[in-house]
C-alpha cells in the first residue's frame, strides 16, 4: 500500500514536472523549438537559491527556518533561471533562426546549450564545495527540514510546493488573459506575420516568453529540491520526462501541460507503485521508463496531445463505430 | 504631394534579390496598381516597403521620412497597413477577438468606436462576431482583414492580391469597398494584382514590374490601354514606355 | 611505439587507445550518416542500437560459453564459489560469482581457438540480428512522424532501453558484469606482444569493421541505391511520385544503420571485456556521434571519418593532459569534455552547418568518361552545375 511519505513525495516530484512543463510549452509555442535546455535551466535557478541559502547566509539547509533565507533564495531561483533562459534565446537560438536553421537543427543547438550549462554548473558547485562553511559540498543537496515540518497534517515542503506552483499559474493565466503584452503574446503564437503587422514586437514577445519559461524553470529547480536530491546534471536527467509531459498535453497548450504533468508524474510515481503491489512485481525501478513509453504511444496515437483531440468529433467517430458494428 | 516614394530599391529575401532600382511614387489618395507577371517582384515589394523582406539599398520615402529597413511593428505605428495575401486573420480567435486584437496599440475607447465604425462597413461581419475567422468563406476572410488593417486607420494601405481565390462577383465587391476607402476616407492605396485588368480599371496610378524592374510607370488608364502592353508583361519590349509623372 | 606515447600534449595520437576511440565512433557515426545524413531520419535514439550490440556482446560470450563450457572447467568454478557441480548453471553468469565464471571462460577460450571463434561469430550475428530488430521497430515511428517529433521518439526509446537493461537481473543489474574475452582466438596471434596482446586484437577487429563499413558508405553513395536515399531525403513526395516505397526504404536503412551500430556495441565490449549499463548514455553514443557528424560534414563519409578523428582526439587529449590544464584552469578539466562538446555543436551549426567536407556530388562514372559519352550522343557543350544550397 503507498504510504503518506510515498504519496507526498510523489506529489512534490508531481509538481515539480506541472512547472516545469509549463515552460516547456510556452518556449515551444512561441519559438517552436521543444528545448532540451530547460531542465538545466532550472539548475541554474536550484544552484542560485542555494548559493543564497546556503553560502549568502551560511546556514544548513536543513535547519533553517521558513522566511528571508528561502523567499530570497526562491527570488533569486527566478532571476537566475531566467537569465539563463534570456542568455540561450539571445546568443543561440535567434542567431541561428535569422540563418535560417531548420526545427532539427534549432533542436539540435538545445542540445549544445544543456552540455554547456552541465559543465558550467559541475565547475560552479566545485567553487560553491570550497565556500560552503557547513557542509563542505555542493552536490546531493536538498531541502530537507521543509518536508520534515508538519503543518495541519502535510509537510511545510509540500505547501510551499502548491502555493509556489498555483500562484505562479495564477499569475501567468492573468498575464496572458488580462494585460494587452498577454493578449500580444496570444495573438504572436497564433499568427506572428500578423501580428507583426498589427504592430506587434514579435522579438519582444519571443524573448518576454523565454525569461518567463527560465523563470518558471529557476522556481521548478528550487522545489525540485523538497523532492529530491539535487546535482548540476539533475536536470538534465530529467528533462526526459518533462517532454513527456508538454507532448502528452499537447504541445501547443498551456492548459495542457498541466494536465500532463499530473497524468505523466502520478503515473510514474503512484501508478507504477500501485501497479507494482497489485501484480507482485517491483515495478519502481522502472519507474523512469514510465514517461518514455507516454512520450512514444502519444506521439503515435495522438501527436497533438490531449489537448489537441478534438473530443467531440473523436467520442461521436467512436460511437458511430460502436454501433455500426453492434447492429451487424 | 506624394505620399510614398520608392527610390532605387534593391530587395529580396537572404542572398536572392527580387527587386532591382525599383522606383515609383504612390501618389497620396489616389490608388496606385502594381501589376505584373508571376514572380515580378510586386508582393516583394509591398514586403520591403514593410519590412518583411531585405532591403539592399535605395530609399523607401514615407510622409518625409526613410523607413527602409526598420522592423515591421515600427513601420505598423507610422501608419502603414498591410493586408498579406494569406493568413491574414487570426483563424483560432473569433472575427470580434481578431477586431480586438487589430486595435493592439490604441487606448480602449478608441478601439470600440472603430470597431462599431467597421462593422458599419462590412455589416455581414456583425453577424460572425462570435465565429472564428478560420470558418469564414473567402470573401467574408478578405473583409474581416480589410477591416482589421482599416480600425488602425491607416494613411496608406497595402494589398496583396486580395481578389486572388475569389468568384468574381466577391472580388468586384472587395475592389468596390477598395476604392471606398480611398474616396470616404482618403486613404492611400497601394495595391498589388494579378487581376490587371479589373484592377487598373479603378486605379489612378499604374506601375508594371517585370523581372523585378520597372517596366511603365504612369496613369492607370494608361497602362491599361497602353498598346505594347501585352509585350510589356511578357518581357518582350524592354524599356518599354517607362514615364516618370 | 611506447617511447611516442611519452611525448607531452600530443603523445595521446600515438596511443592505441585512441585509435579504438577513433574506429569505434568512425562506424556509429558512419551508421548515422547512414540514416540521418543520406536518408534524412532524424535518428537520436543510436544509443538504442549500440545498447543491444553491447547487451549481446555482453551475454552472448557468458550464457553460450556456459553451455558449451567441459565439466573440467565447471568443477573449478564450483570448487572457487563454494558450490556443487550440478549448481553451475547458466544463472551463475549474473550472479555474484560472474567474475569467477568469466575467468573460467576466458580460460577456456583461450585454450580452444576454434570455439573462441564459433563464440565470437556468434555474438556478431546476435549483435546485428538484435540491431536489426530495433531498427525494424524504428521504422514505425519513422514512417508517421515529422522530424523533431520522431527524434524525441526515437531518444525515449534509448532511454527505454537504457533503463531497462539497467534493472535487469540477467546482465548484472546495477552492478553490472564481467565479460568472458570473446577475441581470446585472435589474442593469440598476436601473443607475441604480450600483455598488449588483447588492445592489438581490438584494435585489428575495430579498423576490419570500419574499413568495410566505410567500403560500404562508399560504394553505396555512388550507387543509385544511395542516390535514392537522397531522394528520399530531400522531397519523400516526389519519390513516392516516382513509384518508389519510401516506407520500405525508411524500413532497409534503419536495420542495416541498427545493425551496424550494435555491432560496433559488441565490439566495444570485445574490448573492455565489461559491461555497466550507464555507459551507454545518450551523451556518449548518441549526441557524440551527432556532434561528429555535423562537424565533419552529413552526407560525407570522409567527412565523417574527420569529424571522429577530431573529436575523439580531443576527448582523449584533455584526459590525457588532464594535470597540465588543471594549471591554466581554474576547475577540473573533466568539465570541459561536455563543455566543448556544445560549444562545438553551436559552432558548427552557427558557422557552418554543412561541416568541414560538404556533402559532394557522386557520379556513377569518371567525369570526364560521362563528358564523352554525352559528347558522343549528341548532348551540347557543358552546362554548369548548379551549386548545392550550403544551408542545412
Amino acid at each position: 500500500m503507498l504510504s503518506p511519505v510515498y504519496i507526498e513525495n510523489s506529489l512534490l516530484f508531481t509538481n515539480t514536472l506541472v512547472m516545469l512543463a509549463v515552460g516547456l510549452t510556452l518556449t515551444y509555442m512561441t519559438t517552436k523549438v521543444p528545448n532540451f535546455a530547460h531542465g538545466s535551466l532550472a539548475m541554474v535557478g536550484a544552484y542560485a537559491l542555494f548559493t543564497l541559502a546556503a553560502v549568502v547566509f551560511g546556514k544548513e539547509l536543513a535547519s533553517f527556518r521558513i522566511g528571508k533565507p528561502l523567499g530570497l533564495g526562491f527570488a533569486a531561483a527566478f532571476l537566475g533561471g531566467a537569465l539563463a533562459g534570456l542568455l540561450e534565446y539571445l546568443l543561440v537560438l535567434r542567431p541561428l533562426g535569422r540563418r535560417g536553421s531548420t526545427p532539427l537543427g534549432l533542436m539540435i543547438s538545445t542540445l549544445g546549450v544543456d552540455l554547456i550549462l552541465i559543465g558550467v554548473l559541475n565547475i560552479y558547485a566545485d567553487i560553491l564545495r570550497g565556500m560552503n562553511p557547513v557542509t563542505g559540498t555542493a552536490r546531493d543537496w536538498r531541502l530537507k527540514a521543509y518536508v520534515l515540518q508538519k503543518v495541519a497534517g502535510l509537510s511545510l515542503g509540500l505547501w510551499l510546493s502548491f502555493g509556489i506552483l498555483v500562484g505562479s499559474l495564477l499569475a501567468l493565466y492573468l498575464l496572458l488573459t488580462r494585460t494587452r503584452f498577454g493578449i500580444a503574446m496570444r495573438a504572436s503564437i497564433e499568427n506572428p506575420a500578423l501580428a507583426q503587422v498589427l504592430g506587434v514586437n514579435v522579438d519582444m514577445v519571443n524573448m518576454v516568453s523565454w525569461v518567463l519559461a527560465g523563470g518558471l524553470a529557476g522556481l521548478a529547480g528550487g522545489m525540485m529540491a523538497f523532492a529530491e536530491r539535487l546535482n548540476p546534471a539533475t536536470g538534465s536527467i530529467e528533462v526526459v520526462a518533462v517532454f513527456a509531459a508538454s507532448i502528452v498535453g499537447g504541445l501547443n497548450s498551456l492548459a495542457g501541460a498541466v494536465v500532463g504533468g499530473y497524468v505523466v508524474g502520478l503515473s510514474e510515481t503512484i501508478l507504477t507503485k500501485l501497479v507494482g503491489d497489485l501484480i507482485g512485481v517491483d515495478l519502481v525501478a522502472y519507474k523512469r521508463a514510465v514517461p518514455l513509453i507516454f512520450i512514444i504511444v502519444t506521439l503515435l496515437v495522438a501527436p497533438e496531445g490531449l489537448m489537441g483531440i478534438e473530443w467531440r468529433r473523436s467520442l461521436s467517430r467512436l460511437a458511430r463505430r460502436l454501433t455500426k458494428t453492434g447492429r451487424r | 504631394m506624394a505620399s510614398l516614394v520608392l527610390e532605387k530599391v534593391n530587395a529580396g529575401y537572404g542572398r536572392l534579390q527580387i527587386l532591382f532600382d525599383v522606383s515609383f511614387q504612390v501618389p497620396d489618395r489616389q490608388i496606385t496598381v502594381v501589376v505584373g507577371p508571376n514572380g515580378s517582384g510586386k508582393s516583394t515589394t509591398l514586403k520591403a516597403i514593410f519590412g518583411i523582406a531585405n532591403v539592399y539599398s535605395g530609399r523607401i520615402v514615407f510622409d518625409g521620412e526613410n523607413i527602409a529597413g526598420q522592423p515591421p511593428h515600427r513601420i505598423a505605428k507610422k501608419g502603414i497597413a498591410y493586408v498579406p495575401q494569406t493568413d491574414n486573420v487570426f483563424a483560432k480567435l473569433t472575427v470580434g477577438e481578431n477586431l480586438k486584437m487589430a486595435g493592439y496599440g490604441f487606448p480602449e475607447d478608441q478601439i470600440r468606436d472603430r470597431v462599431e465604425e467597421v462593422l458599419e462597413m462590412f455589416p455581414i461581419l456583425r453577424e460572425r462576431l462570435g465565429q472564428k475567422a478560420g470558418t469564414l468563406s473567402g470573401g467574408e476572410r478578405q473583409m474581416l482583414a480589410i477591416a482589421i488593417a482599416l480600425i488602425r486607420r491607416p494613411k496608406l494601405m497595402m494589398f496583396d492580391e486580395p481578389t486572388a481565390a475569389l468568384a468574381p462577383k466577391i472580388a468586384l465587391e472587395i475592389l468596390d469597398i477598395i476604392q471606398r476607402l480611398r474616396d470616404e476616407h482618403g486613404i492611400t492605396i497601394l495595391l498589388v494584382e494579378q487581376n490587371a485588368k479589373k484592377a487598373l480599371e479603378i486605379g489612378d496610378r499604374g506601375v508594371l514590374l517585370v523581372g523585378g524592374r520597372v517596366a511603365f510607370e504612369g496613369g492607370a488608364r494608361e497602362l491599361l490601354e497602353h498598346p505594347d502592353l501585352g509585350r510589356m508583361y511578357l518581357g518582350l519590349v524592354a524599356e518599354g514606355a517607362k514615364q516618370q509623372h | 611505439m611506447a617511447a611516442l606515447s611519452e611525448i607531452p600534449l600530443i603523445g595521446v595520437l600515438f596511443t592505441p587507445g585512441l585509435w579504438f576511440w577513433v574506429g569505434i565512433y568512425a562506424v556509429i557515426t558512419l551508421s548515422l550518416n547512414l540514416e540521418a545524413g543520406l536518408t534524412g531520419i532524424p535518428n537520436f535514439g543510436r544509443h538504442l542500437a549500440v545498447i543491444m550490440g553491447a547487451v549481446a556482446g555482453a551475454t552472448v560470450p557468458g550464457y553460450l560459453g556456459l553451455l558449451l563450457l567441459p565439466q573440467s572447467y565447471k568443477a573449478e568454478i564450483a570448487s572457487v564459489a563454494g558450490l556443487k557441480l550440478q549448481n553451475v548453471t547458466l544463472g551463475l553468469y549474473a550472479s555474484d560469482y560472474n567474475s569467477a565464471v568469466a575467468t573460467e571462460l576466458t580460460k577456456y577460450y583461450t585454450s580452444h581457438p576454434g570455439v573462441s571463434f564459433a563464440v565470437f561469430l556468434a555474438t556478431v550475428v546476435a549483435a546485428a540480428v538484435l540491431g536489426a530488430l530495433v531498427g525494424a521497430a524504428a521504422a514505425y515511428p519513422a514512417a508517421r512522424l515529422r522530424e523533431d517529433y520522431l527524434a524525441i521518439t526515437l531518444l525515449a526509446a534509448g532511454e527505454a532501453a537504457l533503463i531497462i537493461f539497467y534493472n535487469a537481473g540477467f546482465m548484472g543489474g546495477t552492478q553490472g558484469l564481467t565479460v568472458p574475452n570473446a577475441l581470446a582466438w585472435l589474442d593469440r596471434v598476436f601473443g607475441f606482444l604480450g600483455p598488449q596482446a588483447h588492445m592489438a586484437s581490438s584494435l585489428a577487429i575495430v579498423a576490419l569493421l570500419a574499413a568495410l563499413v566505410y567500403a560500404y558508405m562508399e560504394l553505396l553513395v555512388r550507387s543509385p541505391a544511395g542516390r535514392l536515399l537522397k531522394g528520399v531525403r530531400e522531397n519523400d513526395v516526389a519519390a513516392e511520385a516516382l513509384g518508389k516505397d519510401t516506407a520500405r526504404i525508411r524500413l532497409k536503412t534503419l536495420m542495416m544503420g541498427s545493425a551496424i551500430a550494435a555491432v560496433a556495441g559488441a565490439v566495444f565490449i570485445m574490448w573492455t571485456l565489461g559491461w555497466i549499463a550507464t555507459t551507454y548514455n545518450r551523451v556518449s553514443w548518441t549526441f557524440w556521434p551527432w556532434a561528429m557528424m555535423i562537424l565533419g560534414g552529413a552526407g560525407n563519409n570522409l567527412g565523417v571519418l574527420v569529424g571522429a578523428f577530431i573529436l575523439a582526439s580531443a576527448r582523449q587529449l584533455i584526459t590525457f593532459n588532464k594535470d597540465l590544464l588543471a594549471r591554466f584552469v581554474p576547475f577540473d578539466p573533466v568539465w570541459l569534455d561536455p563543455i566543448i562538446l556544445g560549444v562545438i555543436i553551436i559552432l558548427v551549426l552557427m558557422v557552418r552547418p554543412q561541416g568541414l567536407l560538404p556533402e559532394k556530388t557522386t557520379y556513377p562514372l569518371p567525369r570526364d568518361l560521362l563528358r564523352r559519352l554525352a559528347k558522343k550522343h549528341g548532348a551540347p557543350d557543358e552546362v554548369r552545375p548548379t551549386e548545392k544550397a550550403a544551408l542545412d
